[in-house]
């Protein structure tokens, strides 16, 4: 073996004709940056919560449960108080803690803000649960009351230069004791925290009222933490699941007389049943309500890895098409080496060794180019992607892996179509590729389609739907509706602001409510009597002022809307799913009844109905929903105010001023509703913005790629086009026959891969209940697109090589 | 070396079929210089390309080297040629990205002979023939006269028992002619056995046995009269 030769003639090959190598080199270079970007994108997506020390061993406690008539399912990552101090009961326990997420309240330091801080209360187990580097201080004294913990982010941020232990912090009027300085969170968790305040503290909030604080201790049917659980190594779980919910039962039973009382998420009669959820699996399977952070799921994985696999498919074919786009010189060569005693696998090792050589340099420019591409993708994923995170010999064998592949299915097709050469043909001078070969050369071709024509479906199908609910009417008008959350802080004085700012040029109306749309609800089981036997449902409750109809733009379809001049606190608005799913004939007349925080049945007179709108994201069909008058002792959250134009700087302003005047200096914070909404797909519009790039990518590839087709099949054809031109035969004729020869594979693989997208988008578009497909017309833009791109290249090679020159038989011969 | 029995070549091509070769008896001895001649289509090449065993007959006899070949194999066709036959074109049909050397080196890779023995054999030939100042040129930058040579150097270079040439000399002046034939003649005088096809009789003249072709038949050759 040779393999110096080799290595020699394959790196004169390459130098021979610097264009073919350097599109060739450039080509795969920039499919394999982008590969490796893809591939630290899905590492990244699999590698959540595995950052923590000991993450294996880490399982989030959920609830799932139903309610004994089925009505009601629980499935929450949330679970009751107690479970921790059970857990901690078991030997497989190695520590265990519950996090509260802390309400969003003004922190401030002495006059500054932290401004968006993510505050959460714990138990002092939370750092062995979690065990993150303590920089500063020390958590020793997590368990008393108003100690709080901050993250270094949090300290360089606020703190620059000091020593933040020790320093007091103010939130809600209670002041918190900085105790030491953690790490943050890796960035590649399910959750994330600036503050852990002790969950002591949470006693001073209510004036150390035993009564409320001995009710939620003990209450076995409230879901208000997350409770975390590490377990010992090697601890059979399914048995310590097992013990524990029958463990669990028997407290629950035990607490029953004491239970009366719950709060508004209680669920009294719903058997829960608790179970270990791996850390690690919850950022892509996890599926439950009251999660914590916007999560992810495998269909991104699985749309990221058939990217990366198309790409390094599309650059391979790409290889294949440049390398015989003119076979004739290969041929001459590969035959003159078997004259010369080579046998075919010594030729096909020869292109296997170019193949190589081409595949290694690319790489190592496409690490080049993804480093120079990782901060725009970053910015468009906000990761913080490195290319160091390609460590380990996993790591550094993949890259190398993806090397060998390319090599190998780069190599494969040319390896065969020269290996296979017959010496005779030196005889002959003649060096044309057999009808086989040149057949396979065509469903490559139709391959390079495929990919274009599927990636293309795709985008366009994700582009429509994400479209499709961003322009679809959801049964409000979502333009122009300023919200301004943390309204609490208003208090007393919310009908004198909401006067004020009635008064603002720009405000068309302005409305409170204790939710908005996208944002979660409270719900309660409401049964109607007017049937036999009574039916019950969930609804979702939001609690809304008088001026919510015109604020929000609803459809009253029925009776009239809640009155404040009446006070309807006994009235409710349901939206049309309520009235069907409750079996309601004729709604005015009738009333529909809850249990109230006492279990003591309350009734509702129905005052109206509304139209559907979708209060809740687009994934989720649109459930029961009532809405209730807001009293004046009601907490509410939101104020909503519909302005003409969001653009006008000065409504904005005077708002934001007037809210000064109201608030206590409190600050303003505000978001627009559409936004909000819309901030739902973000995730999803990443994704299509990636796609969009590969599609164009592999549009850019396939150029190239029709571009040497067409100049192979023009040499394939060569003298059958040089005879037609000698009889005179037009230039139009000779055209048309060769974009037949192309267009049938063009027709393969179109009509291959657009059923093969539209199999991918429906299974996407399950993730929505409300869809759009792609339609007819796109598909014929694409289609149109696609197979014009194939005949411009044809057309344009044609003309560069036969129209162009003297091309008649004669001379040719 | 090599003796052909009622060898029949037919080509097929899209339902017709075209016999090239019609009953080839020929009998050529080791150290033969032979020339095979007659009119463009005749069968010459045909005939060359199934005697340097790259081609297959339709029907007949074939034997190299006292080998019967008619039921060989390809690969075995491939290894007894490996080493045994040279090739000459009218073209010389040089690797335009490898040097004189690397050129004159194919056969020797492929006989696995190590590095230092191909630069010892490589560099003794090219200084016998006055050519090692050419070692580190390409193909283009020769005239077709030295190509020409070096194609002949390549054949020859692993001292094969038969050099089989197809108008060798087709693409070059009379002088550059006469250089080619006299190197034929040295090496046949070395003890090789050439057969050359052509069909200029000035050529087929310099050689001792002449076969002549008509139409696919052989009408003649100084051994065998049909």
């Amino acid at each position: 073996m040779n393999t110096l030769h080799y290595i020699r003639a394959a790196v004169k090959s390459l130098l021979r004709d610097k264009l073919y190598s350097a599109t060739n080199i450039a080509g795969l270079a920039l499919g394999i940056g982008l590969s490796i970007i893809i591939l630290l994108l899905i590492k990244y997506e699999l590698s959540y919560d595995s950052g923590i020390k000991g993450s294996k061993n880490i399982y989030r406690l959920t609830t799932r449960g139903e309610s004994p008539d089925g009505i009601q399912t629980v499935s929450n990552a949330l679970t009751p108080l107690p479970l921790s101090g059970l857990l901690r009961t078991f030997h497989e326990t190695e520590a265990t803690t519950r996090l509260i997420p802390g309400a969003n309240k003004l922190i401030k330091y002495n006059s500054a803000s932290l401004k968006q801080s993510r505050f959460f209360f714990a138990d002092p187990s939370f750092f062995n649960v979690f065990e993150l580097r303590i920089i500063k201080g020390s958590v020793e004294q997590l368990n008393k009351p108003g100690n709080v913990v901050i993250t270094k982010t949090l300290a360089d941020k606020y703190f620059k230069g000091t020593n933040p232990v020790g320093k007091k912090i103010n939130r809600d009027g209670i002041k918190y004791n900085i105790i030491a300085v953690s790490e943050d969170m890796p960035e590649a968790s399910h959750f994330h925290f600036d503050l852990i305040a002790s969950i002591s503290t949470i006693e001073k909030i209510l004036n150390y009222n035993r009564k409320i604080l001995d009710k939620l201790e003990h209450n076995w049917k409230s879901l208000v933490c997350y409770t975390y659980v590490k377990v010992k190594p090697k601890a059979d779980l399914r048995i310590f699941e097992k013990h524990l919910n029958k463990k669990a039962r028997l407290f629950e039973e035990r607490s029953k007389p004491e239970n009366k009382t719950t709060t508004a998420t209680s669920q009294v009669n719903t058997t829960f049943h608790f179970h270990l959820q791996p850390i690690r699996s919850i950022h892509l399977h996890s599926k439950l309500d009251s999660e914590l952070e916007p999560l992810s799921n495998p269909f991104r994985i699985l749309i990221f890895i058939s990217i990366t696999i198309f790409i390094l498919l599309i650059i391979s074919i790409n290889f294949i098409n440049i390398t015989t786009a003119e076979p004739s010189k290969r041929l001459r060569d590969a035959a003159i080496r078997k004259l010369n005693g080579a046998r075919s696998y010594h030729i096909a090792l020869q292109i296997f060794t170019e193949a190589f050589i081409i595949s290694a340099s690319a790489t190592i420019l496409g690490l080049v180019l993804a480093e120079l591409m990782i901060p725009a993708f970053n910015k468009l994923f906000n990761l913080s992607l490195k290319l160091s995170q390609i460590q380990g010999l996993q790591d550094i064998g993949m890259v190398i892996f993806i090397t060998f592949i390319i090599g190998i299915i780069s190599g494969g097709y040319p390896a065969k179509f020269f290996s296979g050469i017959d010496p005779v043909n030196i005889f002959r001078n003649r060096f044309k590729l057999n009808k086989s070969s040149f057949i396979m050369r065509g469903f490559i071709i139709a391959g390079q389609v495929f990919v274009l024509m599927f990636l293309s479906v795709l985008t366009a199908g994700i582009w429509q739907q994400l479209n499709f609910i961003s322009e679809r009417y959801p049964g409000f008008n979502k333009k122009n509706l300023l919200i301004i959350d943390r309204a609490y802080t208003i208090k007393q004085n919310y009908e004198d602001f909401k006067q004020e700012i009635k008064h603002i040029k720009g405000v068309v109306n302005v409305s409170a409510a204790t939710s908005v749309p996208g944002e979660g609800y409270m719900k309660n089981i409401f049964s109607y009597r007017g049937i036999n036997p009574p039916k019950k449902t969930p609804v979702n409750v939001n609690f809304v002022d008088c001026d919510y109809l015109q604020t929000m733009q609803l459809r009253l379809m029925k009776g009239s809307f809640l009155n404040c001049e009446t006070k309807d606190s006994m009235g409710i608005i349901l939206n049309s799913t309520a009235i069907k799913e409750l079996e309601i004939k004729k709604p005015l007349e009738e009333h529909i009844e809850t249990a109230n925080s006492q279990n003591k049945s309350r009734k509702f007179n129905i005052l109206g109905v509304v139209g559907d709108y979708n209060y809740e994201p687009l994934d989720k069909k649109t459930e029961p929903l009532g809405l209730v008058l807001l009293c004046k002792h009601n907490f509410f959250r939101y104020i909503i105010i519909r302005v003409e134009d969001r653009k006008d700087k000065r409504t904005l302003s005077a708002i934001r001023n007037t809210w000064n005047k109201y608030s206590d200096n409190e600050p303003l914070e505000s978001f627009f509703l559409a936004d909000r909404l819309n901030d739902n797909y973000k995730e999803d519009s990443r994704m299509l913005t990636a796609l969009m790039i590969f599609t164009l990518f592999s549009f850019f590839i396939s150029v190239l790629g029709f571009i040497s087709y067409a100049s192979f099949l023009i040499e394939y054809k060569d003298k059958k086009i040089s005879l037609m031109k000698t009889l005179g035969i037009p230039d139009n004729y000779i055209l048309r026959n060769l974009i037949g020869s192309f267009g049938k594979y063009i027709l393969i693989g179109v009509s291959l891969s657009i059923p093969t997208a539209l199999m991918i988008i429906r299974i996407w578009l399950r993730n929505f209940a409300y869809t759009e497909h792609v339609s007819l017309l796109n598909l014929l833009i694409l289609i149109t697109l696609v197979a014009g791109t194939g005949i411009a290249s044809i057309s344009y090679q044609y003309f560069r090589i036969v129209f162009k020159k003297n091309y008649h038989y004669l001379t040719k011969r | 070396m090599i003796r052909t029995q009622n060898i029949v070549k037919i080509f097929y091509t899209n339902e017709i079929a075209k016999t090239a070769l019609s009953n080839i008896n020929i009998n050529i001895k080791k150290g033969d210089y032979v020339s095979i001649s007659g009119p463009s289509g005749c069968g010459k090449t045909t005939l060359l390309s199934i005697i340097g065993l790259i081609d297959k007959q339709t029907s007949g006899e074939l034997f190299f080297m006292d080998i019967d070949i008619t039921k060989k194999k390809d690969h075995q066709r491939a290894k007894l040629r490996k080493g045994n036959i040279g090739f000459v074109f009218k073209d010389a049909f040089l690797i335009d990205e490898l040097t004189v050397f690397e050129n004159i080196e194919l056969p020797l890779i492929y006989l696995n002979y190590k590095r230092k023995e191909r630069i010892d054999i490589i560099e003794k030939e090219l200084l016998r023939h006055k050519m090692i100042h050419l070692k580190n040129r390409y193909p283009g930058q020769l005239n077709e006269e030295q190509q020409q040579m070096v194609s002949i150097l390549r054949a020859v270079i692993t001292k094969p028992s038969l050099l089989l040439a197809d108008e060798p000399t087709g693409r070059l002046d009379s002088k550059g002619r006469d250089n080619i034939l006299r190197t034929f003649s040295g090496l046949n005088e070395e003890g090789m056995t050439i057969v050359l096809a052509t069909h200029s009789p000035y050529i087929s003249d310099q050689t001792q046995i002449t076969i002549k072709m008509f139409d696919g038949h052989v009408v003649t050759d100084n051994n065998i009269t049909i």
